[in-house]
């Protein structure tokens, strides 16, 4: 090959120079002084697929780096915990609920409530999927965000909303074939329709006999079924 | 996940090792061929030990029917290991020349790109105790380290096939 063949030298230097030889390829600097030898199909062949199978890899690492840094900038804690803020935001107004007042400082965030209620009430279903941050999460992280940004304390009245909902979530991801395997949009449209009902001890739920609207999950207090045989 | 991890650390090795195997020798000699059938043995076991892992089935429970298991886990990856195990033995192993066996051993190398099921598995495991933030720092890392592996197992896999070719043309 070329001016200075592979084959000229020691196993170790053969393969430093084909080594060279490749990077200086597939870094597209091609500087020439190993080249095919005139006149050699085969040899032509080859470095033809070497130079095809460069430029894919080129162009792979060059967008690989600049992933890692992306990524490895936009993930620093500030920026984690404005994205993991607005994340809560997103769950608690798609889950129809007031944010609490502790979680809003600043005008901004107040200007991004107004603006992420107006989108909300477009398109509530696409409002979650949509939100980058959130997509790029794992399942599993997903649902330990979720976890420990609702187990976080509160203070005042606002302990009278947040338990509640920990405590559903609690129970919908306890059980790990829902939460860990199951759809993305399945669990933001489960996680949409949950409500927090307290009901009365002398009061009943369901009636006999009456098709329910919905399933509840009882994570307070005890519930009697009494059933009536009569007709 | 130790199985898994154990598998993809000879896998490294592996492919470090076969390229160097056939690119300085025009056939391959006994002794490499020993070895390079440990790795068979042991690859083709890790793809049969995956046929029995079991799956979440539509009622919510693990599947607990071997056959469906298996049904469910056959895949072109356990054909194409099938095919890379015992194609050699097809052909005359002692004579076979380094480059067709190469060529055919070639598509385990689509193994590299398994890496992210890896590191999702290692993600999961240790994971539990984590923020999502230390679990997020601690995926960038492992996804810095799994570019770095395909980058430079790529780039040997050229290099030697560079040597290969000229080995098989008698230096020319």
């Amino acid at each position: 090959m070329g001016l200075q063949g592979i084959g000229e030298d020691a196993q170790y230097d053969q393969y430093i120079i084909a080594l060279y030889f490749v990077t200086t390829t597939l870094s597209t600097c091609g500087f020439g002084e190993i080249a095919a030898t005139k006149h050699d199909a085969a040899e032509a062949s080859i470095f033809l697929i070497l130079q095809f199978v460069g430029l894919l890899f080129y162009s792979y690492t060059i967008n690989e780096i600049q992933m890692i840094f992306i990524n490895g900038h936009a993930f620093s804690p500030g920026e984690y915990a404005t994205a993991m803020s607005e994340v809560v935001e997103n769950l608690i107004v798609k889950c129809g609920k007031q944010l609490p007042t502790g979680l809003i400082q600043g005008d901004k965030i107040q200007e991004w409530k107004k603006y992420t209620i107006q989108y909300f009430k477009i398109s509530p279903n696409t409002f979650l999927i949509e939100n980058e941050f959130f997509q790029s999460l794992t399942q599993n992280m997903k649902v330990q965000l979720i976890k420990e940004n609702l187990s976080l304390p509160y203070s005042g009245s606002e302990q009278l909303i947040l338990p509640s909902f920990y405590k559903l979530f609690d129970i919908i991801f306890l059980d790990y074939e829902f939460g860990f395997k199951a759809d993305d949009r399945l669990v933001c449209q489960v996680l949409a329709s949950l409500s927090y009902h307290t009901y009365d001890p002398n009061g009943g739920i369901i009636e006999q006999k009456v098709i329910s609207r919905g399933i509840y999950f009882i994570f307070e207090g005890q519930v009697e079924v009494f059933y009536n045989n009569q007709d | 996940m130790i199985k898994n991890d154990f598998t993809f650390v000879m896998f490294v090795i592996y492919v470090v090792i076969l390229p160097m195997l056939v690119s300085f020798n025009q056939v391959i000699k006994p002794e490499d061929i020993q070895m390079l059938l440990f790795f068979d043995c042991l690859f083709i076991c890790d793809r049969m030990a995956d046929l029995f892992v079991s799956y979440i089935n539509e009622h919510g429970v693990p599947e607990p029917h071997l056959r469906c298991v298996i049904q469910n886990n056959l895949s072109s990856v356990f054909y194409i290991e099938l095919a890379v195990t015992f194609c050699p033995f097809m052909l005359e192993l002692e004579r076979l020349s380094s480059i067709i066996y190469f060529v055919i051993k070639l598509p385990r190398y689509t193994r590299i790109f398994e890496m992210e099921l890896q590191i999702d598995e290692i993600l999961n495991y240790i994971g539990d105790s984590m923020t999502v933030f230390q679990v997020k720092k601690i995926e960038s890392n492992l996804f810095i380290v799994q570019f770095a592996l395909q980058t430079l197992l790529t780039v040997h896999l050229l290099t030697c096939t560079q040597i290969m070719a000229c080995t098989h043309r008698n230096f020319d």
